[in-house]
């Protein structure tokens, strides 16, 4: 049972933890986003981070592919 | 299409792609041991996951305000959507070896073919399906509590997450042999595109954005995240090709 639980809890862990450079990124562009959104309330805000995230998915699929 | 449209479509794709998953070890498990102590397991593993939705889903839903709840949520599904595109990108550019329901099989079935029983129960077998079920549907209550506690519907997602799971189990009850046939990279891309484009939805208006037409700017976010990946996959297997190229003499 209680390996049960340490490999539930290490899965949902990994969940998060891969990528986590990736992830860290990620949180930054949403931190962003909300200064943003609380300078420009309208939709601009949004799709610049939409922007940004579909950047950070570029990125990261082309420093995958190198190593 | 409204958020309970989106909700239930999200659910169920995405918890599709964890029941096969899920599917694939039960079915494992059944044909090399005996059903009875899968099938125990696995109704284990829906119970406790039930009673886990059921609970954390109410007291978040009901106690957290809706501005935090969309910015959190939105978030986590977000950085989920961000993580399966990654991987969709990756296997669809050949960086990765897809993923072989195949293999999964028999490397499960290789497992169960070890211990025995106690007391009148197959632990073994129990406890395989049980980890198997339980950890792919963590992942499926995961997305089904995401999708749900953001839109606030909650039994609409719940729903969608359901009948994926009765769907893939059907197929599974029909075919009895793993489902190589389900071209998962694909879905895994659909749901990660999706679900990146709510979570951005979501945690956009968590944070105080405006966005026009409500919904349907979801269509505008889809458009962006699959140009991304396209680009992605484009820009991958050219640099592939370049360097499987000889060099200049």
């Amino acid at each position: 049972m209680l390996r049960a639980v340490r490999t539930a809890a290490a899965g949902v862990l990994g969940l998060f933890m891969t990528g986590w450079v990736s992830a860290a990124i990620a949180l930054c562009v949403l931190a962003g986003g909300w200064a943003l959104a609380r300078a420009f309330p309208g939709a601009a805000a949004g799709f610049a981070m939409a922007g940004a995230l579909a950047l950070l998915v570029v990125g990261e699929a082309l420093l995958r592919g190198r190593r | 299409m409204g958020s309970a449209g989106w909700g239930f479509g999200a659910a169920f794709l995405g918890s599709a792609v964890e029941s096969v998953e899920a599917l694939t070890i039960v079915l494992a498990v059944g044909v090399t041991r005996g059903w009875r102590a899968p099938l125990q397991g696995t109704l284990a593993a829906l119970l406790v996951l039930a009673a886990l939705v059921l609970s954390l889903g109410h007291v978040i839903t009901t106690r957290v305000p809706d501005s935090v709840l969309k910015s959190v949520i939105g978030g986590l599904v977000l950085l989920f959507g961000l993580r399966w595109l990654h991987k969709a990108i990756l296997r669809s550019a050949g960086v990765l070896p897809l993923s072989d329901e195949r293999d999964r099989f028999a490397s499960t079935a290789r497992s169960a073919g070890i211990g025995g029983s106690l007391a009148g129960v197959d632990w073994p077998a129990f406890a395989l399906a049980f980890k198997g079920v339980f950890l792919e549907g963590l992942e499926v209550a995961f997305i089904v509590f995401a999708v749900g506690a953001t839109s606030r519907e909650l039994g609409v997602a719940g729903l969608g997450g359901v009948a994926a799971m009765v769907v893939v189990a059907s197929l599974g009850v029909v075919l009895r042999r793993p489902l190589t046939r389900v071209p998962e990279n694909t879905i895994k891309h659909t749901v990660g595109v999706l679900l990146a484009s709510l979570g951005t939805f979501w945690a956009g208006e968590g944070f105080g954005v405006r966005w026009p037409l409500d919904a349907v700017s979801v269509l505008a976010l889809v458009a962006v995240y699959t140009g991304a990946a396209r680009l992605s996959v484009a820009l991958l297997r050219s640099s592939t090709r370049h360097a499987s190229l000889p060099e200049p003499a």
